[in-house]
């Protein structure tokens, strides 16, 4: 599986990450409804991000009563089906990581799928901050 | 585009209305909204720290995206200067204004009981600050997150703000300040601690692939700008050995332009006391922000951001203070109680020179001199709090403080009142001209021919002559109007010096859809400059406001390789003549009835 992951030491807290995450997820920018979060000065002056883990063995998956949540090892990440998702909110409640959500415009539910594998926020991060690991 | 939020502290009320068309295609947003609302809510007898006074906290049209380096801006009526105020900021505060769906928040009228204020969205709700009184900016704006949620944006004043200290700041978070001319009294004289703002709306642009490109074109620029390369690695105390070398940095209270101390202020000495990792405001790849802890020493633990150029020349050489834990420490409680750095440092270095000069009692205080920064860490809390009869009497900035004071006239340095910034103009007389005309008084970010007369600019392909005021006028006439019309957008200042006109057109066009053409930037500026000028004439200001105080004008620079240099009154004529002729004002400085090119329209 792959996952983002982040240098803290790196990163300004510009938000870039956020900004184009939501941009090409939803087509508009707001850093809150990015599938990252980003917790400015919490460790002293370095910032804290939170990205989705893409779990070997995801919970999420499991507690989808319609599998729009699906583990695929071949792309590498936790698929997400819209069209399957009814909001139930369960993956919401048992992601161990908060990282998924319900959108409010779209109602349904909202994680990190690398972009379909092109890790936007990755590519935009002006400071190489963001990082693609593969297990 | 989005809507205007309007709130009436006096009735706790609020209304919302749409931005109207006319507006945006007129004005664009930023500096440009400003000046036609401050024409809507503020008349010529408006007292600035009187309920009628009405502050508003202005976005362009690309705070929010993706852009680089766009940020935000307060509109109000100084109460230092008593002219029109703008003051800018970057951080985060104003992309929220945008996430909660608005353009614009204006704040009129004044509660009776101290109040902050939530925006979340369209919920709008005032608070009572028990709590909050005479509070530290930090401890605000902690406790204001921890009630309502980390998510939340707090912009609040300090004990300073609330004691209404003439030149009192916003800060925003995080620790970006609207600095200048005194924004925070009038918040403090309405009663309200804080604004606190989140949203979840998005901000869209009008063709989503070619904004991108836009977008990219600038990231590019940037890249390949030495200047923005410097700003990150150095931030802006890069520019202390600039200074030095040219003689423009401001010494014991701008009596020298050299400090034989300035390598103590350099980069370096920051970067070793607490510089940790960089920090950028939201959207922004430059990253000119430092932040650390001060790792040891008297003030250790201490957590600061840059200590700014501005405030390295106004509070280290200007009061002679060399050792730069002790400038970071002042400068952070500056920022604490919520003063603007600039016009403490101006203060407290003429408040020094009066005590060498008279005998009043409130100067009788052998310790206050130059150099000696635990008197002056005393002094600014005494400003901040008008502890003692000093303490008050500064807190009202140079120009009011000078009336109490006999002869003190010849080394009282400000301009309409604004204490002016460390780059004094012997040496550069374009400079003078610039702070001479600036809009809100004695400020360096409307115009800044510096980089014309001491730097490498070339001014269509041609080194000026440093000493000589010849096209010194048309320099400062095609700046001004250069970085008023990117205020519109609201441009960050450092951001210029990598990305084009062109490219900030291109931005513009793609994000809202407008088909602006090439020469667009001069002639929105332009008609900027003509409003903020009629406000000012309306409030009183004309020409005789327009010149340098006596420092510059009698006292010829005594060191640096402009030595014997000074701005005659003649030269400031001379200029002053040509700049009112390039801009179409007559002898006095009032701009003729001109019929603006409609400059903008959607496609």
């Amino acid at each position: 599986m792959k996952k983002i992951v982040v240098n803290p030491d790196l990163c300004t807290g510009c938000e870039t990450c956020a900004l184009i995450c939501s941009y090409y997820n939803l087509g508009g920018f707001n850093p809150h409804r990015a599938c990252l979060t980003i917790e400015h000065f919490k460790k002293g002056v370095f910032n804290s991000l939170s990205f989705c883990q893409q779990c070997e063995d995801a919970v999420c998956s499991k507690v989808c009563p319609t599998n729009a949540l699906e583990i695929d090892r071949e792309k590498g990440y936790i698929t997400l089906d819209k069209d399957k998702c009814i909001a139930c909110g369960n993956c919401v409640e048992q992601c161990p990581f908060d990282m998924i959500t319900i959108d409010p415009d779209t109602n349904k539910a909202f994680k990190c799928q690398l972009c379909d594998g092109e890790a936007y926020c990755v590519r935009y991060c002006p400071h190489n901050a963001l990082g693609v690991y593969k297990k | 585009m989005g809507k205007i939020l309007i709130i009436d502290l006096t009735t706790k009320s609020y209304e919302i209305e749409e931005t109207p068309n006319e507006l945006i295609e007129n004005y664009i947003g930023g500096k440009g909204f400003g000046v036609k609302l401050y024409q809507k809510y503020i008349n010529k007898d408006t007292e600035p720290l009187g309920p009628e006074n009405t502050i508003m906290f202005l976005t362009g049209p690309l705070t929010g995206t993706i852009g680089p380096a766009f940020r935000s801006c307060i509109v109000t009526r100084s109460p230092l200067t008593g002219t029109w105020l703008d003051s800018y900021f970057g951080g985060h505060f104003g992309q929220e204004i945008k996430y909660a769906g608005y353009d614009v928040v204006i704040i009129k009228g004044k509660s009776d009981n101290s109040i902050y204020i939530t925006i979340e969205n369209d919920n709008i709700e005032f608070h009572e600050t028990n709590e909050l009184k005479q509070k530290m900016i930090s401890e605000t704006t902690k406790i204001i997150k921890e009630k309502h949620g980390k998510d939340f944006r707090v912009a609040c004043i300090g004990p300073a703000g609330e004691n209404l200290v003439k030149y009192a700041l916003v800060t925003c978070e995080p620790m970006r300040q609207a600095g200048r001319g005194g924004a925070g009294a009038v918040m403090g004289s309405k009663n309200l601690k804080a604004l606190a703002i989140k949203g979840n709306n998005l901000v869209n642009v009008a063709d989503n692939e070619e904004f991108l490109k836009a977008v990219n074109k600038a990231y590019e620029e940037l890249r390949k700008s030495p200047s923005i390369e410097t700003l990150n690695e150095l931030g802006t105390p890069s520019s202390i050995p600039f200074a030095q070398n040219a003689g423009m940095l401001p010494t014991e209270n701008y009596k020298y332009g050299q400090f034989d101390k300035s390598d103590q202020l350099e980069s370096q000495p920051q970067s070793n006391a607490f510089w940790q990792r960089d920090i950028a405001c939201s959207g922004c790849p430059i990253a000119c922000g430092k932040i650390g802890e001060i790792y040891k020493g008297k003030f250790k633990g201490t957590i600061s951001d840059t200590i700014e150029y501005e405030t390295l020349g106004l509070i280290g050489s200007n009061l002679g203070i060399s050792d730069i834990n002790y400038v970071t420490k002042i400068a952070n409680l500056c920022d604490e109680l919520g003063i603007d750095t600039i016009s403490t440092g101006g203060s407290i270095g003429f408040a020094i020179e009066a005590s060498k000069n008279t005998n009043l009692s409130f100067l009788n205080n052998s310790d206050l001199k130059f150099g000696n920064a635990d008197t002056i860490l005393d002094l600014v809390e005494n400003i901040a709090f008008r502890k003692d009869e000093l303490g008050n009497i500064l807190a009202e900035g140079v120009k009011r403080a000078s009336a109490h004071i006999p002869e003190s006239k010849e080394y009282s340095v400000h301009i309409k009142g604004l204490e002016t910034p460390a780059w004094p103009p012997r040496g550069a007389p374009g400079m003078g001209l610039a702070l001479m005309t600036a809009d809100r008084g004695g400020c360096h970010q409307r115009a800044f021919p510096v980089s014309y007369e001491a730097g490498s600019e070339k001014w269509h392909g041609e080194n000026l002559e440093r000493l000589s005021i010849d096209k010194k006028a048309e320099v400062v006439v095609y700046l001004q109007n250069k970085l008023a019309a990117l205020d519109t957008l609201i441009k960050c200042d450092f951001a210029t010096s990598g990305i084009s006109e062109e490219t900030y057109l291109l931005l513009l066009n793609t994000a809202t859809g407008m088909d602006l053409p090439d020469n667009y930037w001069q002639e929105l500026g332009a008609k900027i400059w003509d409003e903020t000028r009629r406000i000012n004439l309306k409030h009183g200001f004309d020409r005789k406001d327009d010149y340098l105080p006596s420092r510059f004008v009698k006292e010829p620079l005594p060191d640096g390789p402009a030595k014997g240099h000074r701005i005659t009154q003649s030269d400031m004529d001379n200029m002053l003549d040509e700049y009112y002729n390039l801009r179409d004002w007559n002898k006095k400085g009032v701009p003729s009835e001109k019929n603006y090119v409609k400059s903008s329209s959607n496609k």
